[in-house]
């Protein structure tokens, strides 16, 4: 009889710790630090590798862990860093800014081998094979993978040139 | 005729007026420049196309630049002449950028290049009537250049039912609005006539400040015998020249924060505007000058003059005998939201009003300390924000900051920096935020761009492997089948000749 009970508890015990186990991995698990995803949803997703890391979900995860800069992203600029920092809580310093460069064609000189229409990652460049290439400069980022790509060096990083439309009044210096 | 005394707006302020320089002074005509520069790129960044090459004959009043939309305005040569060059020049924008503009060595013959004939603007229809003023090339001549056609069609199919005309002219110094509606009141009038016409409008108010009692004489003169034209007096209060302000001035109407005019079913346009417009209609003629005010105390002899577009500014300073020994800053428009000229070559736009050489006791380049919050700049600002909170995030670069101080909503009208007894350059505070705003906008606007283009690149490399691994597949599968088919051939073959 002693036997029975005992088993009994034991099956009973087993059985509501199991149920008890099941239901704290479902209502109590920890999931991954949802802002990786969030900022990796931030950034361009060009994959260019100009942070240094890999690719963006990697910036994203090392940004998130404090390694990495929010303005680590040329592609994105300014404004991009400005709203990843503001997401992830932390501020912005203004060192490191750099003048903000476009690709561009000596069309004269490309002989159409279609290498840096392969390497951009956001269609900025178009062109058929053996065809002259050029870059769309409102698309461009400059993110730099195409000036590796090209074989023939005739496509280089310009500045980008204030225009009418884009020009900005300075700061005032005083007060 | 009615005069509204009672305190028009909230803020404002009463600069003093140096009007008394070229008030009596009446418009002359500038002698025809040498060359005439024509920028082909407007202020909003809009590129225009040359219709003309280099070593062109062009005529006066002939069209030499056109965009592609009604936003960029169509370019008139203003004198007779030949297309000498097309190459950046400087133009009248405060960064000194140069743009690509069209050149013109003039020819001493001051006709009209065609036989322009009059029409009887009462056989247009009105979309012919807005059609001509966009094909004349006519902008808002009060100061932000707008296309005047592109308004004068949004407030005919939003039903305006008011047109209200600007004769405020509130910035200090400049008198070309006055003289204009003395010396042009009957086209200033026909002008009105016209526009309100043009889009079917009830009836037109003329808004003139107190302190033009010849422009308010001369006006009422001129639509007395008009049932649905008449004259408001409005006190002398800046910034009434201000769409919004005189709209609350006048109506006793507040335009909502973000709104239009047209929400409320008025129109607001320059008297200048309602002249060039009769021009355009009656006439047939396309803008290509304009009235400028040339003072201020860097000026030997302050004057109103007559001005083809495109004249370097050079060219009004040598026919207002020169600048004085004092003379140290040049500004295009008022002093109150006009901005620096680069360059005594630059030449004059379509939205240029005023040209003021400001000596040193105008400029007030003084050191500016540091806020007292003394509360001035809050109750001069007329659009009701708090001026000295705004700058002071604008200046740590808190610029999200400042937008919940209602940046967005700022006229940049340079009330507040005018009071400021500390001197702080707010307004330039704000245009220097505004500036960034815009750049972010404009630099989140790529990035989305870029995100998107990376998906769809992304897709349609996944897609074209997928095709390729198709065909790949179906090219295998062919081949088992050519080789299943072979070995039933020589099965078959060997059956025979077993058999």
């Amino acid at each position: 009889m002693q036997m029975i009970i005992s088993v009994f508890v034991f099956l009973l015990l087993g059985g509501s710790l199991g149920c008890i186990l099941g239901w704290a991995q479902k209502a109590l698990k920890v999931e991954g630090d949802s802002r990786v995803d969030d900022l990796e949803a931030m950034l361009p997703g060009g994959q260019c590798g100009q942070c240094g890391e890999a690719g963006c979900r990697q910036a994203a995860e090392k940004m998130v862990k404090g390694e990495l800069a929010p303005n680590c992203c040329p592609p994105g600029g300014k404004a991009l860093a400005g709203s990843m920092a503001a997401f992830l809580g932390v501020e912005l310093s203004d060192e490191g800014e750099d003048i903000p460069v476009r690709a561009f064609i000596n069309e004269d000189e490309c002989s159409g081998c279609g290498r840096c229409f392969k390497a951009c990652p956001f269609d900025a460049i178009v062109g058929a094979s053996r065809q002259m290439h050029t870059v769309m400069s409102s698309v461009c980022t400059g993110c730099r993978l195409c000036e590796k790509a090209c074989s023939q060096g005739c496509l280089e990083m310009v500045p980008v040139l204030d225009q009418i439309n884009t020009w900005q009044w300075p700061k005032p210096q005083v007060a | 005729m009615q005069t509204l005394f009672a305190k028009p707006f909230r803020g404002g302020i009463h600069p003093t007026g140096h009007k008394e320089r070229t008030e009596q002074s009446q418009i002359e005509k500038l002698p025809t420049p040498k060359r005439i520069f024509l920028g082909l790129q407007q202020r909003n960044g809009t590129l225009l196309t040359p219709l003309v090459k280099v070593g062109d004959y062009v005529g006066k009043g002939q069209l030499v630049a056109k965009g592609a939309s009604d936003m960029a305005v169509p370019l008139h040569s203003p004198v007779n002449g030949t297309v000498v060059e097309i190459r950046d020049y400087v133009s009248a924008h405060p960064s000194g950028i140069k743009i690509k503009t069209l050149i013109i060595k003039s020819s001493e013959d001051n006709s009209w290049s065609e036989n322009y004939p009059p029409i009887n603007p009462d056989t247009l229809s009105q979309d012919e009537m807005i059609q001509r003023i966009l094909d004349a090339g006519i902008v808002g001549l009060g100061g932000a250049g707008f296309p005047s056609g592109v308004k004068l069609r949004l407030a005919k199919q939003k039903g305006v039912h008011t047109l209200l005309i600007n004769g405020g002219e509130c910035e200090p110094y400049l008198t070309c609005d006055d003289r204009l509606m003395q010396e042009h009141a009957s086209e200033v009038v026909a002008g009105i006539e016209l526009m309100v016409r043009a889009i079917g409008a009830k009836e037109a108010l003329v808004a003139v400040e107190d302190n033009k009692p010849r422009s308010i004489e001369a006006l009422s003169h001129a639509a007395s015998e008009i049932e649905n034209i008449s004259v408001k007096v409005v006190p002398s209060l800046y910034p009434m020249g201000s769409e919004r302000h005189l709209i609350k001035a006048v109506t006793g109407k507040t335009v909502a924060p973000g709104e239009l005019s047209v929400a409320l079913g008025i129109l607001v346009h320059n008297v200048a505007t309602a002249r060039a417009v009769y021009h355009a209609l009656r006439f047939n003629r396309p803008l290509i000058e304009r009235v400028i005010t040339v003072s201020g105390g860097g000026i030997e002899q302050p004057k109103n003059l007559v001005v083809p577009i495109g004249t370097p500014v050079s060219d009004l300073l040598t026919a207002c005998g020169g600048l004085t020994m004092s003379a140290q800053r040049l500004v295009a428009g008022g002093p109150m939201m006009g901005q620096v000229i680069p360059s005594p070559y630059t030449p004059v736009d379509k939205s240029i009003g005023g040209l003021l050489a400001l000596n040193e006791q105008e400029v007030r380049d003084d050191q500016s300390h540091d806020c007292l919050r003394c509360g001035r700049c809050v109750s001069a600002c007329p659009m009701g924000l708090m001026p000295f909170q705004m700058a002071a995030h604008s200046r740590v670069s808190d610029y999200e900051g400042a937008q919940d101080y209602g940046l967005n909503n700022c006229l940049l009208c340079g009330a507040c920096s005018y009071v400021c007894p500390s001197r702080i350059p707010l307004v330039q505070h704000f245009s220097h935020a505004r500036g960034q705003i815009n750049a972010q906008r404009s630099m989140a606007q790529k990035s989305a761009l870029a995100r998107k283009l990376t998906d769809a690149r992304k897709q349609r490399l996944d897609r074209e492997a997928a095709a390729k691994q198709a065909e790949k597949e179906a090219k295998a599968a062919a081949r088992k089948k050519k080789a299943a088919e072979k070995k039933a051939k020589q099965a078959a073959a060997k059956a025979a000749a077993g058999e």
